[in-house]
């Protein structure tokens, strides 16, 4: 039978420092909407859990459209969604947050839990990406700050790369001047938790042009992850249908669909190459260019 | 007397709401532990079909805290009510995922959870088959190979086909005259989905065996004496040595209203002896190792003449009923003789057939699943409407069956408003007005109609208990009030019938220790036969009491009436309290005079309109009718289907309590859209892959259509208490064809596979 | 393991001593005797053990017992002052309830939905109330009762 210690440390060292005595079997304690339905189904070994959300830089939120913004790890959902800053400078990301269905939910899962569950199909985690955020994390090797995409990558490779880890914060970059960000998503009913496809796409627009462009499909390929050859096709010139032809040809190539029982991959296929125009075209009305 | 009628006909809130929104209504997992309690750790197969070649219970016995370990070994028979069909606990074989195959006894739930993962089960895979279609392949895996020597087994007309359990058949005129009629015929095949009940509270029970020999079994049931009858006979015990005893139900959507698990812990009871034996399921248990809905896979031919005509039908319906086919014989009983939907066709030839596949049993939800039916005839006559460019309401009208009409049964149709339910649909919808189509966006609105058969079980009488006393009045009935509003109408006949307020009335738990001599199986027909039992108990009742008060007042009973809880003489004018009589005695001018607590019984014996040749498997009371109509919006380009209007209209003959009834069938109604959209319990290789309510969707608030409106018809029913037919809970029959057929309208196709996701349409539209 | 842990309960202060694997809804129904949150799903999918943690509706069978300590928790039987509640009363009178087991946690979600928005639209109740789930309804009655309710509060 399952048996563990609790720890609820007020600071991060202290948190750390119990992480790493107790090794590979110790679990960081959160908004618990996962964890705590993996301890009831006993299929982890567990032998402490670290409560970190008494840490109160953990909960702290800086937003600042210059210099950019922080985002401490135990922010809930719920808190994002109504966070005035947020709404204000990263409004896909509030909007993301807000879409979670039940409220019982956003009020207990946090963004760090959303990072470290790393949904393929999450759309906070599509809207992360489109503002380029990064994460900081402390481990036996000390500090260190990583883009969100590549910790994305590498815990989907290697899980065990979450031991002994505790994500601090979340960093945003500054605000691009004439950047939108938008995600479009296909849902089985308007209550589901994740879409089954989703496309996020963001860009900054100057002069007929996009740049900064940032495209994600979330539900597809095993892991999120940004387009690179997509987003450069897309800034390479004049946005026509040539060229948004081309991406989504281009798009099409990257995407490996399998197919589960919610959609086939022929579906989720043609829905991403659907979803990737709309949230395009979305993009050009949110940032002033109807063409 | 005006006063009497003041209680039926009118909206109260249910009689045990206050308990319910304060949190002290207790449930069966909120009532106190008992002590000594050996807690079951459910082993259940993780294979759909396959011989168990051994089970090694060594490693879980070792674990601190576990009692024993049972298996077929110690505990055997099958359960039933007209076919043994379900073993126990699975013996040489398991036919489903979620099988009970041992119990483990501990004495905490985490040692019992923890040890039940230790026994090791070594299976045999057999061949598998998940539908009512690959198990009638010939090559099908045959699923009860000794089928013949079960109990029931012989009278049911089944057997004839390897897996069929149950056959039954209707026929009327001469089909092949019926196709030479028709200008146009068409045939279709016609799936529905297996979808799970669902109910909040899942299913658990507890047992114990007292010093005394007796049996205690408290479960999460809706149908107490029910569950006695059929266990008692499947451990082979006395009736009588077994009580069963429920408390409030967290819903049962006809999943609790027969016998499952609660067999096990009444064996394990008998084997430990002193000691509660307690099982909850855990919610992936819930989905498998319980109930399901029947899928039904239906054939359908049909032929019109030019004029409009139906003149003939030719069904077959094969209902896919899981491992065992005894909960749903009612159904495939039902299907073949209300088969035609509610339409007056002259040739007909139906079959309907209970089929065994390798999934949980299957038992009906909401009603006879006449829901399932529906979708296949009422998506056929659209069909039919469109082939000779006929409106489909004057189509549906010009062929409906109407009271007086010789229906294909033989029997002469009574009075329904169905006419009158499809008149408020149309209107509800605007159905003249078409929809407007936007680019990526078309539009369409869909009818359907429904009836549905009232049956009884063979054994049809149903009884009631009423008391009187210095608490009020008691009634005693045989069946929980799992969330229809049963008890309140039973409360509110009972109420106007004694001439007493409302919350002098009391249901009591229902507990075979009241001792009905005269259960009634749980079934559609519980408005009528339950509502007359309790009317002739509190009748009589009425009677003792105004015959006591007549002779301490020294007066003519024929002078004494009670009206709103006083006694009164319209002789002498002479008046008391009710509830004072019974504190103080009845006043007399040489004093008080004691008046003694009464009971009195009633029985119903409602006759019935139609009783088949078949073996009593039920008879037909009347029928239910309504209709229903849904306005969708279908994306185009991802095959997404939006429900914007509903529309669902009942006769419930006479609506006791119009607002309950209308509660009713809204939730009905979101149940249907939830069939025709998103409910279907997915099975891979015979293994279900989203058992529980994060991948298997119920309806949320955020589902619920822009627009749902609901209408009571009444167009009384003869036989019924005070013309009452219905509570309406089976209306989801309705809603899922009315919504199929607007997506046909909108896209001009014809989608027959329940449910109707994004991506079928999707494929539909690029197909064509 | 066996942690003491205090917390107010319906605006009382209770301590007790927990495990780690017990959950809120553990402690409340087994420990504290309160079964007006229902266990159903247990795995955070349905709501019918919803509760207000902090004036925030959970779900109680997600959240720890240990982590409680030093919150504040309230459940439907703290709901009931001198008479019902206008949320209970008009839940009753609008038929919101047939079998009865998600009240408990509909309640107190849209208790909560009152105290941030005294006059939500039916569209705000939708969305509040899309963690709880109702079988037996439609919903609709739910709809209006937290409406009549919202026009009842003073």
């Amino acid at each position: 039978m399952l048996s563990y210690h609790y720890v609820r440390p007020r600071l991060l060292p202290e948190a750390l420092a119990a992480l790493q005595r107790e090794g590979a079997e110790a679990r960081v304690l959160a908004g618990g909407t996962t964890l705590v339905r993996q301890l009831k189904q006993q299929r982890v070994p567990v032998s402490l859990l670290v409560d970190i959300k008494h840490i109160p830089d953990l909960h702290s939120i800086r937003i600042d459209s210059r210099s950019g913004s922080r985002i401490g790890t135990t922010l809930t959902l719920e808190e994002l969604a109504a966070h005035a800053g947020v709404q204000k400078y990263y409004p896909l990301l509030a909007e993301a947050c807000a879409a979670v269905p039940a409220w019982q939910v956003r009020n207990r899962a946090t963004l760090g839990g959303e990072i470290c569950v790393g949904s393929r199909r999450s759309a906070i985690l599509a809207a992360l990406l489109c503002y380029e955020a990064a994460v900081t994390l402390h481990g036996a090797a000390g500090e260190q700050v990583r883009p969100l995409s590549d910790f994305i990558r590498d815990v989907y490779s290697d899980k065990s790369l979450l031991h002994g880890v505790l994500l601090s914060h979340i960093l945003l970059g500054p605000r691009l001047r004439r950047f939108g960000a938008v995600f479009r998503g296909l849902y089985q009913y308007p209550g589901q938790r994740h879409p089954v496809v989703g496309a996020a796409v963001a860009a900054s627009y100057y002069e007929g042009n996009f740049q900064h462009a940032r495209v994600i499909i979330s539900g597809v390929n095993p892991h999120l992850q940004r387009y690179t050859d997509v987003e450069q096709i897309l800034m390479e010139g004049t946005l026509d249908e040539d060229r948004l032809q081309r991406a989504a040809v281009e798009l099409g190539q990257a995407l490996h669909p399998v197919d589960t029982t919610q959609a086939s991959a022929e579906y989720q296929r043609a829905m991403a190459l659907h979803l990737f125009r709309q949230a395009v075209q979305g993009l050009r009305t949110q940032l002033g260019n109807s063409k | 007397m005006t006063r009497k009628t003041l209680l039926v006909g009118k909206t109260f809130p249910r009689i045990e709401a206050e308990a319910k929104v304060t949190g002290q209504s207790r449930y069966w997992l909120d009532l106190p532990p008992a002590t000594n309690t050996l807690y079951v750790g459910l082993v259940t197969s993780t294979r759909p079909h396959a011989r168990i070649l051994g089970i090694d219970t060594a490693p879980a016995l070792q674990h601190e805290g576990v009692e024993a370990v049972l298996t077929a070994e110690h505990i055997s028979g099958m359960l039933g009510n007209m076919l043994c069909d379900r073993p126990i606990l699975a013996a040489h074989t398991v036919r489903y995922v979620g099988e009970p195959v041992a119990l483990v006894l501990a004495r905490s739930p985490a040692a019992a959870h923890s040890a039940a993962a230790l026994v090791q089960v070594r299976y045999d895979d057999l061949p598998v088959a998940i539908t009512a279609d690959e198990s009638l392949l010939p090559d099908a895996p045959i699923l009860h190979p000794e089928f013949s020597a079960y109990q029931g087994a012989a009278a049911l007309g089944g057997g004839d086909l390897p897996n069929v359990a149950a056959r039954f058949t209707m026929t009327a005129g001469d089909l092949e005259a019926g196709w030479a009629q028709a200008d146009v015929i068409i045939e279709q095949q016609y799936h529905t989905s297996v979808r799970h009940h669902a109910a909040l509270e899942r299913h658990g029970a507890s047992a114990r065996q007292k010093a005394d020999g007796t049996l205690i079994l408290w479960a999460s049931t809706a149908a107490p004496y029910a569950l006695r009858k059929e266990i008692s006979r499947a451990l082979g015990i006395d009736a009588q040595r077994l009580r069963v005893t429920c408390a409030r139900v967290g819903g049962g959507i006809g999943a609790k209203s027969r016998t499952s698990i609660e067999a096990l812990v009444v064996a394990a009871a008998m084997a430990y002896p002193g000691y509660t034996v307690h099982l909850e399921l855990q919610q992936s248990g819930e989905f498998t190792s319980v109930f399901v809905r029947p899928a039904l896979s239906a054939y359908l031919k049909m032929g019109v003449t030019r004029q409009g005509e139906i003149v003939a039908m030719q069904a077959r319906y094969a209902w896919d009923v899981g491992a065992s086919a005894d909960a749903c014989l009612e159904t495939v009983w039902s299907a073949a003789y209300a088969g035609t939907g509610p339409y007056r066709i002259p040739h007909v030839a139906i079959d309907s057939e209970a089929v065994y596949t390798n999934h949980t049993p299957a038992a009906p939800m909401r009603g006879n699943d006449m829901a399932e039916v529906h979708w296949a005839i009422e998506q056929h006559i659209d069909q039919l409407a469109a082939a000779i460019d006929m409106d489909p309401v004057a189509f549906r009208l010009h062929n409906i069956v109407k009271g007086g009409d010789r229906l294909a049964l033989g029997q002469i149709m009574h009075v329904t408003g169905l006419d009158q339910c499809l008149q408020k649909v149309t209107a509800a919808i605007d159905w003249q007005r078409r929809p407007d189509d936007r680019p990526s966006m078309a539009r369409g609105k869909g009818l359907a109609l429904f009836w549905s058969p009232t049956t009884v079980a063979p054994d049809h009488s149903a009884e009631a208990c009423a008391r009187f006393d210095d608490d009020g009045c008691t009634i005693a009935i045989d069946n929980e009030d799992a969330g229809t509003g049963l008890h309140t109408f039973v409360a509110q006949l009972a109420a106007t019938e004694l001439g007493l307020p409302l919350d002098w009335v009391q249901v009591s738990p229902v507990d075979t220790a009241q001792g009905l001599q005269y259960p009634q199986r749980k079934a559609t027909a519980e408005v009528c036969s339950v509502g007359n039992a309790v009317l002739m108990a509190v009748r009589r009742l009425k009677v003792h009491l105004v015959q006591q008060v007549a002779a301490a007042w020294n007066e003519s009973p024929n002078h004494i009436d009670i009206i709103d809880g006083i006694v009164i003489s319209h002789a002498t004018e002479r008046q008391q309290a009710l509830d004072e009589m019974f504190r103080a005695g009845i006043a007399t001018a040489a004093g008080p005079s004691f008046l003694r607590p009464l009971e009195a019984r009633g029985y119903a014996t409602p006759s019935p309109f139609f009783a088949s040749d078949d073996p009593e498997i039920a008879s037909i009371l009347y029928f239910c009718a309504g209709a229903a109509a849904a306005e969708v919006e279908v994306n185009r380009t991802t095959g997404e289907v939006k429900v914007l209007q509903l529309a669902a209209a009942v006769d419930v003959g006479h609506a006791i309590n119009p607002d309950l009834v209308l509660s009713q069938m809204k939730g009905g109604a979101l149940q249907g859209l939830g069939a025709a959209l998103w409910e279907n319990l997915i099975y891979k290789d015979g293994v279900p892959i989203n058992p529980d309510l994060y991948n298997y969707h119920v309806a949320m608030f955020t589902d619920l259509p822009a627009q749902l409106f609901a209408h009571i018809v009444e167009v009384p029913q003869e036989g019924g208490p005070y013309g009452a037919r219905s509570l309406a809970a089976d209306v989801p029959v309705l809603v899922a064809p009315a919504v199929a057929n607007a997506v046909a309208q909108a896209v001009g196709l014809r989608l027959t596979r329940m449910p109707i996701t994004a991506e079928t349409v999707w494929r539909f539209l690029r197909e064509n | 393991m066996k942690y003491p842990i205090s917390f107010h309960l319906n605006g009382k202060i209770v301590s007790l001593e927990v495990s780690t694997q017990e959950t809120l809804l553990d402690a409340l129904r087994q420990r504290l005797g309160l079964t007006g949150a229902k266990e159903a799903c247990n795995e955070g999918n349905c709501g019918a053990c919803t509760v207000l943690l902090n004036s925030a509706p959970v779900y109680a069978c997600m959240v720890l017992a240990v982590e409680v300590d030093g919150s504040a928790v309230e459940t439907v039987e703290g709901m009931e002052g001198e008479e019902l509640h206008p949320l209970q009363k008009a839940l009753i009178d609008q038929h919101g309830l047939q079998c009865g087991y998600c009240s408990p946690g509909i309640l107190l979600t849209a208790q909560a939905l009152l105290a941030h928005n005294s006059r939500p639209n039916k569209t705000q109740i939708r969305e509040a109330l899309a963690g709880n789930l109702c079988r037996c309804t439609g919903y609709t009655d739910i709809i209006k009762a937290v409406q009549v309710a919202s026009r009842a509060r003073r």
